[in-house]
């Protein structure tokens, strides 16, 4: 015993030594602490999902003009403009036109349309310029953002005002119509920062002269986004974001109505979005951090149907085209059960039709004509509160609530106005037991109006084998909602503008004022909400391999199945409200960047999906294949050069397969900086996008963009 | 014959062997202890490094308060007081590079080890630490001592920019940050104080771009990581510098400590994915970099 005290006491001097060297010399200077636990994020490697990161490096080197198209870049996404000039982007594809089952996010706030479940990728009123980056969860993510988060959640950063660079003034022009031009300014004050920018993209779309856009699918957006920052004390920061667009695009014929009517004006798209939010981020201590946002927005998309109807007799145009807003063929297709092909043969029998035949035949008119309005407006205010909380050095909590009131309103879709109000709690904790182990629990729960209680649970573990290699393993569960238009759609399509003697004259000649198209539709009210439920094995490495440069690759094993889908249409014309769609998807994919040195970055990714359904329209955009390459060589002297290559094999049975090419050149002048930009997409086959009308006239797409900062 | 060769071989290492197993901590055994006078801005400070010096060097050396065999002078104001008493050599420690080029003159019988550490040996735990990091960025005053810049590793782009007025800071770092993959920041007083570590990491985090260096409070304050200089390292620096000067009779020429710790800011790290940072690597490589 006594050997083991002197033992320790020779030691002594070396084990207190420690405790007086560890004192610093130098840096003992008064420098706050900055970044707090509470304030990080928490890296890749530990969060129990699939992450994609795109960065301005990556949207620069992408050469895309247009929000949307960057997303190739995230392994298994599928993105095509799948209707004319509307893109269509959605995580693990299933229907074309489908932008409901993904959740996108705009600085938080999210931009899924409530009344109409739908992304409008069109009208987000932030240009490519605009964005810092965006982060795309692959897989279901309700437990983080709640419904609709549901095969994935893409969240749009917006750049702060505090890092962004002078006045910004760039022009681009190409074929097709190309023709873009942002103003953007930026200024830093005492204790903060703003930074606004106004945009305005047109282009001529997909080919104009092909049936059935022989009026083409033009587009016109318009936009303005701006965030200020005021740091009111070093704990308080309050960010203000605002803006808007306004879109136009030429829209094709509705295929429901061309056996019945022409048109005789084109139909139009006008969209109007408006925004408004408050952040306010509290530190209250270096561990614990408090955020509370609100924000409203606005949203109003109307269509116009111009539209002089057939006589069903004759199959021109002729006063006999008012039968089809007449009170008593609406009154026949209700006793037909809202089948029209019923209701049209049974017609010509029905003493009342021929009645009302007979006084449109009276009426002297030439035809039948006037306008309807496809029309929607939406607004949100949502208000929420999270608090971040490092328990210890091994526990991080995240709560929250939410309170969120969706209205919708359409006179054409809803007969009127609908509203939800949801409530909603969330808890995320991220626990490392042992160092290289991460478990996440996470859950929300939430109440509505129209689908009432739900929760969705999730649960992973990272595991970091060695430093820098990750496996993960998650399972997850997820809902879509029905918005207000599949809950409480009433479709009644009033008609305006009607011309002589129809106009004022309505009660008489049509039997009701005002006259309605006779195709009306109810939703029953009884939808459930659409649910997934995702098993995923992953793997993650972030390594360095000498002379090889630097790695990172994700890999991911999953198992998603969907049920309750809401499979079939819900349009005027077909209106099939039923949870009875089914689909699974299986499958790999993997994504990998490689900086062998600073010169150069080569990014590829590969998505293998085997997708099983039982409704054929659930698998129209559910590419089997899919894959993007992507290298960037920065030149030296100001040049760089970039070519992408992107495959989707198939989009509706046609495959897309593209190889795109960027030389850029940056460059000082005077006192500015100018960037010049000249990108080429070349499409290396013939087929259509999606749909057979979606063809280009030319077969490359090219412009130049220049953009000077001073 | 051979056998006596190699009886005598063994013993000459036998002898040898006790020799130098018998060489003290510090000094000969048979010499007097070298006397030693520390002196610092307060005598808590002095006090505090004295134990330091004395638990390192051992019966080799003496602390006195007069009449002392050499002066250790810690901090620039302590340095500049003991060259004005005009007594024994002084070896400065922790001198700001630039005051110590100004006080250090030909005959004065002195020497200093500089402030801080060197740009090498924050790049290359720069490098250790995030290998995959290719473009560099260097911010520095326009006066820095840091005027040039090593050279390039292969495969790597190292950007010096001079920061005319800590006012222009925020305007290079919205300029520069999105070209770099990694910001390294030398000790530099006149530019990166605690006024500017909210600009400077906060700036640099939204924009994803982990910061090495300048030191420890930095590091504190949410730097990736940082070579620094404890008081053991400045300890142990002055007294390879005093067996210098018994050794050659003169102080060696002024330089950095050459002995480094680490800072690392786990909390920080691990938002960067570097988690867990494995320390020892790091710490060899600071002990292998001069």
């Amino acid at each position: 015993m006594r050997g083991h005290n002197l033992l320790l006491l020779a030691f002594l001097p070396w084990l207190t030594l420690p405790v007086w060297a560890d004192a610093p010399f130098g840096d003992d200077s008064e420098v706050p602490r900055v970044l707090t636990p509470a304030r990080l994020d928490q890296p890749i490697s530990e969060v129990p999902a699939s992450v994609t990161v795109i960065d301005r490096e990556l949207i620069q080197a992408s050469g895309a003009r247009e929000l949307f198209e960057v997303l190739r870049l995230v392994p298994g996404m599928a993105v095509a403009k799948a209707d004319g000039n509307v893109p269509t982007v959605s995580y693990h594809g299933t229907q074309a036109r489908d932008t409901r089952r993904m959740l996108v996010l705009v600085d938080g706030r999210s931009v899924y349309q409530p009344g109409f479940a739908r992304v409008s990728w069109n009208d987000l009123a932030v240009s490519l310029e605009d964005v810092e980056r965006i982060e795309v969860t692959r897989g279901p993510a309700s437990a983080a953002y709640g419904a609709n988060a549901f095969t994935g959640v893409i969240n749009i950063i917006t750049r702060d005002p505090r890092d962004s660079i002078g006045q910004q003034v760039s022009v681009r022009a190409g074929n097709n119509g190309i023709r873009d031009a942002r103003l953007g300014a930026s200024h830093q004050f005492q204790n903060g920062a703003f930074r606004v920018s106004v945009s305005s993209q047109r282009d001529d779309g997909y080919d104009a002269g092909i049936t059935p856009l022989e009026s083409g699918d033009a587009k016109r957006v318009d936009r303005l986004n701006s965030r200020t920052v005021f740091e009111l004390s070093p704990r308080d920061t309050l960010t203000v974001h605002a803006g808007g667009s306004r879109s136009r695009l030429d829209r094709p014929p509705e295929s429901g109505l061309q056996a019945l009517a022409d048109y005789y004006d084109d139909t139009e798209q006008v969209g109007e979005r408006a925004f408004f939010g408050l952040d306010w981020q509290r530190q209250l201590s270096p561990r614990h951090q408090l955020k509370v946002s609100a924000y409203g927005q606005y949203t109003s998309e109307d269509n116009n149907l111009d539209l002089c109807f057939l006589d069903p007799l004759t199959g021109a145009q002729g006063p006999g085209g008012g039968l089809f807003f007449s009170q008593e063929l609406r009154d026949l297709y209700l006793a037909n059960n809202s089948d029209i092909g019923q209701t049209l043969a049974a017609a010509g029998a029905d003493p009342a039709i021929q009645n009302r035949y007979a006084t449109l035949q009276a009426s002297g008119a030439q035809a039948f004509c006037g306008r309807a309005w496809l029309d929607t407006q939406e607004t949100r205010y949502d208000l929420e509160i999270q608090d971040t909380l490092q328990v210890t050095d091994w526990a991080r909590l995240v709560t929250g609530a939410n309170l969120r009131h969706d209205r919708g309103e359409s006179q054409a879709f809803l007969s009127g106005t609908g509203e939800n109000v949801s409530r909603r709690l969330f808890a995320n904790l991220a626990l490392k037991p042992v160092a290289p182990v991460t478990i996440s629990l996470g859950g929300f729960w939430e109440h509505d109006d129209i689908n009432g209680e739900h929760f969705s649970p999730r649960a992973g573990i990272n595991w970091q084998v060695v430093r820098g290699h990750t496996l993960r393993a998650s399972y997850a569960r997820a809902l879509r909602t029905p918005d207000i238009y599949e809950d409480q759609a009433r479709i009644n399509l009033p008609i305006t503008d009607l011309n002589a003697p129809f106009a004022g004259n309505q009660q008489a000649l049509l039997g009701w004022d005002p006259a309605y198209f006779f195709v009306t539709q109810q939703s029953p009210g009884m939808l459930k909400p659409e649910r997934i439920r995702s098993r995923e094995l992953g793997y993650y490495g972030r390594f360095f391999a000498g002379a090889l440069g630097g790695f990172e690759l994700d890999i991911r094993y999953f198992r998603e199945e969907l049920w309750d889908l809401v499979s079939g249409a819900l349009n005027p014309f077909e209106f099939d409200p039923a949870n009875d769609g089914e689909v699974e998807h299986r499958g790999t994919e993997a994504q990998l960047s490689w900086r062998p040195n600073g010169q150069h970055l080569l990014r590829l990714t590969g998505a293998h999906v085997h997708t099983e359904t039982d409704n054929g329209t659930e698998q129209r955009f559910a590419a089997r294949d899919s894959a993007s390459a992507l290298w960037h060589w920065r030149l030296g002297g100001g040049w760089s050069w970039s070519t992408a290559y992107y495959l989707a094999r198939d989009y509706n049975d046609y495959p897309f397969e593209r190889l795109d090419a960027q030389l850029g050149f940056r460059h000082r002048l005077h006192q500015t900086e100018v960037e010049w930009r000249f990108v080429v997409q070349h499409p290396l086959n013939k087929e259509p996008v999606v749909f057979v009308e979606n063809k280009y006239q030319d077969d490359q797409r090219y412009w130049i963009g220049a953009t000077v900062t001073f | 014959m051979r056998c006596v060769w190699g009886i005598v071989l063994l013993l000459v290492g036998v002898v040898a062997g006790v020799a130098a197993a018998g060489t003290p901590a510090f000094g000969a055994a048979t010499e007097a202890p070298v006397r030693l006078t520390v002196r610092a801005a307060s005598p808590q400070a002095a006090g505090e490094f004295a134990g330091i010096l004395r638990a390192l060097g051992g019966d080799g050396l003496s602390l006195v308060e007069d009449d002392a065999d050499l002066v250790l002078a810690l901090g620039e104001q302590a340095f500049r007081d003991a060259l004005a008493a005009d007594g024994p050599p002084v070896l400065g420690l922790a001198v700001p590079r630039r005051a110590a080029d100004r006080l250090i003159t030909d005959g004065c019988r002195c020497s200093a080890i500089w402030q801080g550490v060197p740009l090498d040996t924050q790049l290359a735990v720069l490098r250790a630490l995030l290998p995959e990091a290719r473009r560099i960025g260097i911010l520095r005053a326009p006066h820095s001592v840091w005027r040039t810049v090593p050279p390039a590793p292969p495969g790597l782009t190292l950007e010096a920019v001079t920061v005319p007025e800590p006012g222009r800071l925020g305007a290079l770092l919205r300029r520069h940050l999105p070209d770099w993959d990694a910001l390294l920041l030398p000790e530099d007083d006149g530019l990166f104080d605690g006024g500017v570590a909210r600009l400077v990491l906060l700036t640099s985090y939204r924009q994803r771009v982990p910061v090495v260096g300048p030191d420890g409070a930095y590091v504190r304050a949410g730097s990736v990581a940082s070579a620094r200089v404890l008081l053991k390292d400045l300890a142990a620096a002055a007294l390879d510098a005093v067996r210098a000067h018994q050794r050659l009779g003169h102080w060696p020429a002024p330089g950095f400590a050459g002995h480094y710790s680490l800072a690392i800011n786990e909390h920080v790290a691990g938002a960067y994915d570097l988690d867990p940072v494995e320390r020892a690597p790091l710490e060899r490589l600071l002990e292998a970099t001069p």
